[in-house]
């Protein structure tokens, strides 16, 4: 263990030292001191380290130190003490700028199963089909490392699906806010986009080897700071809510329901993904158009996500299954144009 | 009509003890026959290909089950390359093929290039998931069999390598 590492250690057994304090919520430092075995000085210190990375302490000479506020920002600390999942999120890096979360999690191979690799700024965002991701202050670009051994290739684009679920059930249970889910896997508040999320993955035939989803939060993100022709499709967390958001504890209670998810598809219940996603889905009942990369299209009726993930439309009075494609909401009936993307089965 | 539908056409000729099938639509005419319409019918979907090369269960015939499907189009047969050289990459999953990583780039590989085992050759997506295919051998593009967009299905061949 290096010498960072024990301090950041220490940090950590004060701050929860400090959430479980007496009805005043102080402290004495001689008790602190004597609990975690260093010195005065030693707790003062620490003390500074923490008011340094956003953590609001009162001092008080003879009653010691009360914990008033925790940083509002992405404070990895902060989301590491309050995350309750066995193996998401541990590690959980915070670095201060990167081109794009995806592509540096997908570049290092010694990120492992589990890894959340998260930035306070992201340069290079990227969407399907290299399509640029605006990612303006307030919106919280994260990553996670998935090697999912054992699962069949058959199983893996459910990983999307799962991940929109965890999400919404996640920031439901936090803030109480309810997002509709555009297949297969956008976040919306009253047809506005939240969430996006781009998975990228290394597979052989047999299996999957390791995947990166890729998630761009809008938390507390302004509409002044997106360029003009997003503001009319963007929302955020802040906005739906009435009020700024606490970043750490929203992101540990994502984590910890986006394990929970996850698991359902590692132990072959992606039965249980679909059964949470189908409600959710704000796509099914309507009629949509499904627009593929080549400018083809395909409209009908979205009237079922099946078992593999795939939305099935009603076209002329057969189901169609769709794999990709950008969703629209379609022009009124009449327009209808079936593409050659057409998979009737 | 596309070469989906002829596929499915192949797929569905597998599954019955039928040795042709014969549908016209729009004008045009798809004549899909079995050679040797005695043998058995290779399964549909496989759970995983149980060997690097082999062929694709659902649009090529593996050599266990009946012999090389032939399909006709217009009156012309064409006939699928079972006996092809090399080696082929197949689709992990259903989904979209892709041969660059945005419309923008190029391609990951032209036939003719050099590739080695592990490099990127081409992305399968599917829900948002962006699958990037690795080759599984060393070699060269011999074939690129897929178009760049098209739908493709679990275990369809994508590309063609020679060693």
């Amino acid at each position: 263990m290096s010498a960072a590492d024990s301090v950041t250690r220490t940090a950590d057994r004060l701050l929860a030292r400090l959430r479980c304090a007496g009805s005043d919520g102080f402290v004495s430092g001689s008790v602190l001191a004597r609990e975690l075995g260093i010195s005065r000085t030693a707790v003062w210190k620490q003390m500074q380290v923490l008011q340094g990375e956003g953590y609001v302490i009162e001092s008080h000479p003879r009653r010691g130190y009360r914990l008033a506020a925790a940083p509002q920002g992405l404070s990895p600390r902060e989301v590491t003490a309050l995350l309750t999942s066995r193996w998401l999120g541990h590690p959980l890096l915070v670095l201060p700028e990167v081109d794009s979360t995806n592509r540096r999690a997908l570049d290092d191979p010694a990120l492992g199963h589990g890894t959340v690799l998260a930035a306070l700024r992201q340069t290079g965002g990227r969407g399907r089909l290299g399509r640029r991701w605006e990612t303006p202050t307030g919106t919280v670009p994260f990553s996670l490392v998935l090697e999912p051994a054992g699962m069949p290739p058959a199983g893996v684009p459910l990983v999307t699906l799962a991940t929109a679920v965890g999400l919404a059930e996640g920031i439901a249970a936090h803030c109480g806010v309810n997002l509709d889910i555009k297949w297969p896997n956008d976040l919306l508040w009253q047809g506005r986009k939240v969430a996006g999320i781009l998975t990228e993955a290394r597979t052989d035939p047999d299996r999957i080897t390791r995947a990166v989803v890729g998630i761009g939060l809008n938390v507390n993100t302004r509409a002044d700071d997106l360029p003009p022709e997003v503001r009319p499709l963007a929302a955020s967390l802040a906005e739906a809510v009435g009020a700024p958001v606490a970043v750490a504890p929203l992101l540990a209670r994502v984590l910890d329901r986006l394990e929970v998810i996850y698991g359902y598809l590692m132990d072959g219940q992606g039965g249980e993904v679909l059964r949470r996603y189908r409600p959710l889905c704000t796509t099914l009942g309507r009629e949509v158009t499904v627009h593929g990369a080549g400018g083809d299209r395909v409209t009908g009726l979205a009237e079922a996500v099946g078992d593999d993930g795939a939305l099935v439309l009603r076209v002329e009075g057969r189901p169609v299954r769709m794999y990709s494609g950008d969703v629209s909401l379609s022009a009124p009936a009449g327009n209808g144009h079936r593409g050659k993307r057409g998979d009737s089965r | 009509m596309d070469t989906k539908k002829i596929k499915d056409l192949i797929s569905f000729l597998q599954e019955t003890p039928f040795a042709e099938i014969e549908i016209e639509e729009q004008g045009v005419k798809v004549r899909v026959v079995r050679e040797h319409p005695q043998a058995a019918p290779a399964p549909m979907m496989m759970q995983a290909a149980p060997a690097q090369h082999m062929p694709a269960p659902a649009a090529m015939h593996a050599e266990a089950g009946g012999g090389a499907p032939k399909v006709a189009v217009g009156g012309k047969d064409v006939r699928i390359p079972q006996e092809a050289p090399g080696k082929v990459v197949t689709s992990p999953i259903v989904g979209t093929f892709y041969r660059s990583p945005s419309p923008d780039k190029p391609a990951y590989v032209e036939v003719g290039a050099k590739v080695r085992k592990g490099q990127v050759i081409c992305i399968v997506e599917a829900m948002k998931l962006m699958n990037e295919i690795e080759s599984e051998f060393d070699g060269t593009v011999a074939q690129v069999l897929v178009g760049d967009g098209d739908p493709v299905e679990f275990g369809q061949p994508l590309v063609r390598i020679e060693p």
